[in-house]
């Protein structure tokens, strides 16, 4: 992986100052204490693995240590949009 | 052999790479040679008479000068210590120590190259055919073949393994390739603006301006015509002079990767360059004629011959033989008939004499005999050229018309190979272009660009033209330039010039005559022969990718350059398939060798250490390296420093932990939410332990909290975890949007905790805070002065004993633990170490996370429910240990007493009666306390309980063991309330 993220506090920095913090999907929805068994091993263990268009998690480690969210195609890592937690789109 | 630098030298020229008036000496072999300033190691040898320059992969036979650009295996030799370094493009320094390599006992005379005499039982693919059976036969020839196959040996102990510097670079523009092309794109990038970085892999700017003949005069922007060095130098000054340009000289882009980063070997290490746009102008590269005995020292390519000459003013030799398929040729038979040598053929592949060729008409105004419609055959000589022959062609390749010459010398030029490596990483696609008899990029990425002979069009004007084009297209790309009025011009001036380019461009592929002779060499890196391809051809390797592979041409440290243009057309002829059927094989990076010690980069293992590392280094600590810091490990017996813990007091430096400061009106809320303890109850100036797991209720870390104030907590983290769990703080408060802030400030305080029964009365001598055990209560904090600075106490059980951790500012750790230290010198205070602190907290069954868990562990595993608090609500975690809870115990972290005098190893196994594994010892320590070996193991859950027999494997029997459950000692935790 070798390409510039655009950090919304610090502006496009190399991605291996960033950490990675997954997909946010329907998948990575946070689940209550009494989902079945079954949901919940669904959302501790499993990801979609998209090839395309995916919303993320991304973590400033070496910057300004703030956490982000990332719209990225994964296959050819071109960054559509960044933008702070409180903007990003809810799912239901 | 003559070391006098000024005898075989050609008269100066302006604007040569050599500084005559400055000479240099370096030892060759042992040998000293004379050189001057801005020679190359090659072309200083060269002069002083050498013509071996090393010896070959396979057969050891002798290699003479071949490319002289450093893009060839003939002249790698060892400088220095570093094997496989490029002579002739390496420039001398004094004292420089070179040695010839591959070779036994010397490049003049080796024993190895019997192996030549011995050719027909070592055919392509020999290893695959015969080699393999019986097993031994193997292992013996594989070494064999190791020791006398290859390169330099690398020297293990040599200076040079010392780590190279890595540096990052980021241009607008980056231009690869310092010819016209990429001179003409960077100025004009530049000079719209945009940041440059022009990176060339020659000592000086100009690429192949630089040996161009006067009789090719170019014109450089409308500034009148001049010669092609003069060009090159007008240009580079102008490059010099530009504030938005900076140039890597003498360094080489080896590979194109992902978001137009350029991978750059410099001489100070890697640059990891990334430009928002990349200019492609790397050139093109001349290739030999495949003829027999095409190998001899002195057969050399004619722009080999042009840059010693011109460069470095080197006499290639007396008499030489010209053989061509293109016009390129012609100009160096002008340059050595200027040097004073004399030419006795030039031979060209094309039916007609080019009367058109300026070159040609003065060749022959002075004699110089021109032969068209003919080709090379094979060369005369055993180790150098002493002769060649020349045959003419017929409509069937060669007839038996042959014209034989005596020479020293034969300057070939078998057309030029497009170096389009870096495009073809880059994603561009390709078509064959018959005219030009090379494969043209058609389609580029959007931020790639191309210009000069990479494009197969070998014209310095049209080079210039799409070099400013390239640049002013980058620089309008990154917004640099304003305005593309000319764009249009340009390119219409281009395409009429390509027109008239292709006009007057004639070349004739030449045939390759099999029947010439078995030593006809298609690949010099890796010996392998024309009739070793057809061989493969003939045994089933059709394809170009798996006859690559059989025959390991392309493979060599030239990776092609020499040999891809004639090996797909071999191929193409077996087979009867077009060179676009036959395609080419894959270009990686690198596309030029590289040493794994540049690869490597420096070492980047900083490790960090406590503000009160060098009292320790003074007590002479042994110090050991955990979680990313130097600490120590013992001061020499951690028994006795576990002992005196126990009866006296100890200080242990844990500046290491990872301390976070949490303060915000939902600093309670977000506690709550990532522990799985409650800590919104928790009293200003109480210390609670608490737990942190993943969502999925596994064990992340463990640590404490105390509550400085309502809206004020102060967190302590394991040592190699503080990052993490900032970064888990950090993440759900982002998820939550919650309003705290989380500071890491491990690094802004020091931290001491000092433990036993006589650490009271040590510490009360250094603060008016009481102390006492009914005024500072065992899990509560304070803030006050000790020893005059500013500290957090924490009275916590540390080690089991009644203590405390002592925070303050990391500027007063060594005036903190001085102090401490004289303080408890009449209780004969003892310093103590990670191991006595591993043994002391394992009597006390505190658990290491990650040590004693992994990644499936959860609270309960290692039977902390009580940590657990479901009754608060939602938490990270819940979910998990609800399934956790549900699905009942599995394997359980139990302490265990050795039964004997045994002590086993941490990753020991617990095991039945079988002698299976059915569970793992994760802590083991001999405990001075009890005198026995014992620690925690995790075993199946119908193990886990109190006074259970469990056996564990070590010292290679099993050994029985007890099993409990409470603390080794002091099991009701009487001490730590003292």
């Amino acid at each position: 992986m070798s390409f510039l993220m655009p950090c919304p506090n610090c502006g496009e920095r190399d991605v291996h100052e960033f950490r990675h913090g997954g997909e946010i999907s329907p998948l990575s929805q946070r689940r209550s204490v009494n989902d079945s068994d079954e949901d919940l091993t669904l959302y501790f263990y499993f990801t979609r693995n998209v090839a395309g268009e995916t919303t993320e998690w991304w973590y400033h480690s070496y910057g300004c240590r703030k956490w982000f969210v990332v719209r990225r195609d994964t296959v050819t890592n071109h960054i559509a949009k960044t933008e702070w937690p409180d903007k990003r789109p809810r799912q239901q | 052999m003559t070391t006098d630098p000024r005898s075989p030298r050609l008269d100066p020229i302006p604007l040569e790479l050599i500084d005559r008036s400055k000479t240099v000496e370096f030892e060759f072999n042992g040998r000293p040679v004379q050189a001057y300033e801005g020679d190359t190691v090659g072309s200083a040898l060269y002069a002083s008479g050498v013509r071996i320059f090393s010896r070959s992969f396979k057969y050891h036979r002798v290699r003479g000068m071949l490319c002289v650009s450093g893009n060839c295996p003939n002249c790698l030799m060892t400088v220095d210590g570093v094997p496989n370094v490029r002579a002739c493009v390496q420039r001398v320094e004094q004292g420089m120590k070179v040695k010839g390599q591959n070779a036994w006992p010397g490049l003049e005379r080796d024993l190895f190259s019997v192996i030549d005499r011995f050719r027909w039982a070592l055919p392509v693919g020999f290893y695959y055919k015969g080699l393999y059976r019986p097993r031994a036969l193997w292992n013996f020839s594989a070494s064999l073949i190791r020791r006398l196959a290859g390169l330099g040996s690398v020297n293990l102990d040599a200076e040079e393994h010392r780590s190279k510097h890595r540096s990052y670079a980021h241009a607008d523009v980056a231009v690869v390739g310092g010819g016209i092309a990429g001179m003409s794109a960077a100025l004009e990038a530049a000079e719209n603006g945009g940041r440059v970085t022009l990176v060339d892999d020659q000592p000086t700017l100009g690429g192949r301006l630089r040996y161009g003949s006067r009789h090719q005069l170019v014109n450089v922007d409308g500034g009148g015509d001049v010669t092609p060095p003069e060009a090159a130098y007008l240009l580079a000054s102008r490059i010099a002079e530009h504030e938005r340009i900076e140039v890597l000289s003498y360094s080489t882009v080896f590979g194109h990767y992902e978001g137009n980063l350029l991978g750059v070997r410099t001489p100070h290490g890697i640059v990891h360059l990334r430009g928002r746009h990349v200019v492609v102008a790397t050139g093109a590269q001349e290739v030999p004629l495949t003829f027999e005995r095409n190998d001899l020292s002195g057969v050399t390519l004619s722009t080999g011959i042009r840059r010693l000459i011109n460069l470095y003013g080197v006499k290639p030799g007396n008499t030489a033989l010209v053989v061509t398929t293109n016009d390129e040729a012609y100009y160096a038979a002008l340059d050595m008939l200027e040097a004073g040598m004399r030419i006795v053929a030039v031979a060209d592949t094309r039916p007609e004499y080019r009367s058109d060729l300026e070159a040609a008409t003065i060749l022959r105004s002075k004699g110089v005999l021109i032969l068209p419609n003919y080709c090379m055959v094979r060369a005369e000589g055993t180790r150098t050229v002493i002769g060649g022959v020349v045959a003419e062609i017929g409509p069937d390749g060669m007839t038996g018309n042959e014209r034989q010459f005596d020479c020293d010398t034969i300057a070939m030029s078998g057309g030029f190979q497009p170096s389009t490596a870096l495009l073809h990483q880059a994603g561009a696609t390709f078509m064959r272009d018959f005219d030009v008899d090379a494969e043209i990029p058609v389609k580029l990425p959007e931020s790639v660009h191309v210009a000069g002979d990479v494009t197969a069009f070998h014209d310095p004007t049209i080079s210039a033209m799409q070099g400013k084009l390239a640049g002013k297209e980058a620089s309008l790309a990154v917004g640099a330039l304003a305005s593309d009025t000319k764009l249009s011009d340009l390119k219409h001036s281009l395409r009429e010039s390509i027109s008239a380019y292709r006009r007057r461009l004639l070349i004739t592929p030449a045939p390759v005559d099999l029947a010439a002779g078995p030593r006809q060499f298609v690949c010099y890196c890796e010996d392998v022969l024309a009739k070793d391809v057809v061989q493969g051809v003939e045994e089933g390797f059709r394809d170009v990718q798996m006859l690559k592979r059989y025959s390991t041409v392309t493979m060599g440290p030239c990776q092609g350059k020499m040999c891809h243009k004639r090996f797909t057309e071999i191929l193409a002829s077996e087979t009867d398939s077009t060179l676009t059927e036959v395609g080419s094989t894959t270009s990686r990076p690198p596309i030029q060798p590289l040493t794994l010690g540049e690869l490597a980069g420096p070492m980047h293992m900083a490790f960090k250490r406590t503000p009160i590392h060098h009292r320790h280094l003074q007590a002479n600590a042994k110090i050991a390296e955990t979680g990313g810091w130097h600490r120590p490990h013992s001061y020499g017996d951690p028994l006795a420093e576990a002992r005196a813990v126990r009866t006296s007091v100890g200080i242990i430096d844990v500046g290491t932990l990872g301390k976070l400061d949490i303060q915000g009106k939902d600093a309670p809320e977000l506690l709550d939410f990532v522990y799985t303890h409650r800590f919104s109850d928790l009293r200003p100036g109480r210390v609670r332990y608490g737990v942190l797991t993943g969502d999925n209720g596994t064990i992340m870390d463990d640590g404490t909290v105390a509550r400085l104030a309502d809206d004020h907590y102060y967190v302590t983290t394991s040592t190699a975890n503080v990052e993490a769990v900032e970064q888990w703080f950090q993440w759900w408060m982002a998820d939550r949007e919650m309003c705290a802030h989380v500071t890491n400030v491990t690094s802004g305080y020091s931290v001491i905790n000092i433990a036993g029964p006589n650490a009271r009365a040590t510490l009360a001598k250094l603060t008016d805070i009481d102390l006492s055990p009914a005024k500072f209560r065992y899990m509560r904090v304070k803030s006050g002065d000790v020893a005059g600075v500013p500290t957090i106490l924490l009275k916590i059980g540390f080690v089991g004993e009644s203590g405390w951790e002592v925070h303050c500012p990391a500027e007063y750790g060594e005036h903190m633990w001085d102090t401490l230290l004289a303080a408890g010198d009449e209780f004969g205070i003892q310093p103590f170490g990670v191991e006595a602190q591993r043994i002391l907290r394992l009597e006390k069954m505190h658990i290491i996370p990650s040590q004693d868990t992994d990644l499936l562990t959860t609270p309960f595993d290692v039977g902390a429910d009580w940590v657990v608090k479901f009754d608060k609500g939602d938490f990270v975690g819940a979910g998990g240990l609800r399934l956790a809870r549900d699905r009942g115990d599995r394997d359980k972290l139990v302490g265990f007493v050795m039964s004997n005098g045994v002590v086993p190893h941490d990753g020991d196994s617990v095991v039945d009666e079988a002698n299976r594994p059915i569970g793992r010892i994760t802590s083991s320590r001999l405990s001075p306390t009890m005198g026995k070996g014992f620690g925690y193991a995790r075993v199946p859950a119908g193990l886990a309980s109190e006074g259970k027999t469990i056996h564990i494997w070590a010292e290679g029997s099993p050994h029985d063991a007890k099993v409990t459950l409470s603390p080794f000692y002091d099991p009701e935790g009487k001490r730590l309330r003292e």
